[in-house]
């Protein structure tokens, strides 16, 4: 995508978020203890990100065909599954941390995300899966007894263990 | 000659070996993306329950100093500030790293953090009481002008466009309104979520900015050409002593200097953001520099700035306490509590009824900051040593990391949340080429703004007369000005630049 549409669409999608933020400030109630009241500031900060934003999309769109830059992607077009997959892993590390505790959760989570990061070549190599395996294993498992008996901070235990 | 008594009474085998432990554990906490120094100071503090007053103390000292400088090791190796006084060491620090120059970018980090904390020292040992006098001085108008003045800075942390630098800001400010309006109590964009009711935490909102886009980049990156190309494939240049001479240091203190003034008048300014003093000074670095353009590339100065800057910081905030009985911020508020626990009262008589207690605790100031040189000055190596853990290891690894640092902020699991879905924001920020800096100053110092102008026109009853009345709010409204006007002028004549260059 040419840095202009991007430009362009990042200007309108501030320009709603703007509006939104206008609109939503009506449910704050009238506050009588000051003269500018608690929807003067979110409604100014709207209405200031709604002009710059109307700016930045204008400008965009005026942009000659000589003065856009194109970024040139490597990577072929499609999903990039890599990136798919690491927002995939931090949604359901937060999701599944609070059911099977950090020591459980960490030890998938970074095995699988440095699956992800890892060149398909090294997965293949026993000894880099081996190592990778065992430093999934051992940080959480370290970082646990670190927090729990010399720093006394309780790490989510999950609720799944909680129950039993 | 009260100081002098103070080093003897620390200059025993236990409370040295406290002052050590204390650097180091402070250290190693603020060194970790998502555990700051206040953070290093609530883990600390039990361990200073069964100790006398001067070892109680001087502990925590020690770990507040090792807890704000620690963060200069992940800010510089990873690009991911290990606490928020370290922000602005990521823009020039992480990119020497890139170029190959980690140890002499830790080298400055190092022994201007050193300058900055002992000047912050002599500050606090020599002037403390008269400058908290003056302090007591600054009223709601004041601070109104002085943090409408900082937000100016946002024009220096706006690389390239100065529209996406405002907006970027302009976010800030707004996720700053999520919570409990400080005047009216009344829940603001909150959404009925009531854990929201105290808005956003910093510091997951800072390492999903900053480390969870970071791993979201670097996938992206593998993507596009099948291996993860990182820090850690890049050999760093091996320094003699710090990285740089003798003239290289003289020349980097005209840096040093002002960026010490801005951190310990920010210091002592309580409720104005110790956290922003790296950014302030950073941008003042920038803006008076004869090569702003270099800024962000890798340069020498932008490390010695930030971190002169915010550790002078830590001097100025305990000219407060002790004096005024004021935290300044959450880590001062940990020391405050500490105090507390070993029966001080910090404030204006403290000086007068626990004279030598007083001394023993700046002594103690005093050598935790030539300790904590000391370690980061030979741990150097090791520190550069992390490097060799390849990216594919240690992204995740600081992903966990983050997200224990979060969780332990608040004890609050929406924390961990908002960090992922910051995560998000910085990625696509970053895509789009809008710089974080500015969200982050607007997001610290927005709440403080409005805070400050809405109760002053309380005080006022509407009028704005008082704010150019008081001498100092005056000063600070017409450098905002002077600021504002320079930032306008340069974009003109930026503009009128390049559509000169476009018409030949």
């Amino acid at each position: 995508m040419s840095e202009k549409k991007k430009n362009v669409y990042t200007g309108i999608g501030l320009l709603l978020f703007a509006i939104f933020i206008y609109a939503v400030s009506f449910w704050i109630p009238e506050s009588k203890s000051d003269i500018l009241g608690s929807r003067f500031f979110p409604r100014c900060t709207a209405v200031l990100m709604g002009i710059l934003s109307g700016i930045l999309t204008m400008s965009s769109i005026g942009l000659k065909k000589r003065e856009e830059t194109e970024e040139r992607l490597a990577h072929q077009a499609g999903l990039n599954y890599s990136l798919l997959l690491t927002c995939l892993a931090l949604i359901l590390y937060y999701l599944i941390i609070l059911q099977l505790g950090f020591v459980i959760t960490s030890i998938v989570y970074l095995f699988c995300q440095c699956l992800i990061l890892l060149p398909k070549e090294d997965r293949r190599n026993r000894k880099k899966m081996m190592i990778t395996l065992a430093i999934s294993v051992l940080v959480p498992v370290a970082i646990n007894f670190i927090f729990w008996k010399i720093f006394m901070i309780a790490l989510p235990a999950g609720n799944l263990f909680m129950r039993i | 000659m009260e100081l002098l008594h103070g080093f003897q009474t620390i200059f025993a085998f236990d409370t040295l070996f406290l002052i050590f432990a204390g650097v180091v554990g402070g250290l190693i906490i603020g060194a970790l993306p998502g555990l700051s120094a206040f953070t290093a100071l609530a883990i600390m503090l039990p361990f200073t329950f069964g100790m006398e007053a001067v070892n109680g103390i001087s502990f925590l000292m020690a770990v507040y100093v090792g807890g704000c400088s620690g963060g200069l090791i992940s800010a510089i190796l990873l690009g991911i500030p290990g606490t928020p006084s370290s922000i602005a060491t990521c823009f020039d620090g992480y990119p020497m790293a890139k170029k190959g120059e980690a140890k002499k970018a830790l080298g400055a980090a190092i022994l201007f953090s050193f300058i900055g904390g002992l000047i912050g020292a002599v500050v606090l040992s020599f002037a403390g009481p008269h400058i908290a006098k003056v302090a007591l001085k600054f009223n709601s108008y004041d601070y109104f002008a002085i943090i409408l003045f900082s937000l100016t800075t946002v024009s220096a942390l706006s690389e390239g466009s100065i529209v996406k630098g405002l907006l970027s800001c302009l976010l800030g400010i707004t996720f700053g309104f999520v919570g409990t309006d400080s005047l009216s109590s009344y829940y603001r964009y909150t959404f009925g979520i009531n854990k929201l009711a105290n808005g956003f935490n910093l510091v997951p909102v800072l390492i999903g900015l900053f480390a969870v886009s970071q791993i979201m980049l670097t996938a992206r990156e593998k993507a596009s050409s099948s291996k993860v190309v990182g820090i850690s494939d890049i050999k760093q240049k091996e320094v003699k002593g710090f990285g740089f001479s003798f003239k290289e240091f003289l020349s980097y203190l005209k840096t040093a200097i002002p960026s010490s003034i801005i951190g310990l008048l920010i210091g002592i300014l309580p409720g104005l953001g110790g956290n922003v003093s790296n950014l302030l000074a950073y941008s003042y670095a920038k803006k008076t520099s004869k090569h702003p353009e270099d800024f962000g590339t890798g340069v020498v100065e932008g490390v010695v700035a930030s971190e002169t800057a915010n550790n002078a910081t830590v001097g100025g905030a305990l000219i407060i306490l002790l004096t005024l009985g004021i935290p300044g911020d959450n880590a001062t508020s940990m020391i405050m509590a500490g105090f507390q626990l070993h029966d001080v009262t910090p404030g204006p008589l403290l000086f007068k009824t626990s004279g030598v207690l007083v001394y023993a605790i700046l002594a103690a100031f005093i050598v935790a900051n030539v300790v904590f040189f000391l370690v980061e000055y030979y741990g150097l190596s090791l520190f550069v040593k992390m490097l060799s853990i390849p990216s594919t290891l240690l992204l995740p690894i600081v992903i966990v990391c983050c997200f224990v640092g979060s969780y332990c902020a608040n004890n609050n699991s929406l924390d961990i949340l908002i960090m992922v879905l910051f995560g998000f924001l910085g990625y696509l920020l970053k895509r789009n080429k809008f710089p974080l800096a500015p969200l982050v100053v607007g997001f610290i110092l927005a709440p403080s703004l409005e805070t400050y102008l809405r109760r002053s026109l309380m005080r006022t009853e509407g009028s704005f007369l008082p704010f150019v009345q008081s001498p100092i709010a005056a000063v600070f409204l017409i450098l905002t000005v002077v600021a504002v006007g320079y930032t306008v002028y340069g974009e003109i004549k930026k503009v009128q630049e390049t559509s000169k260059g476009n018409v030949k």
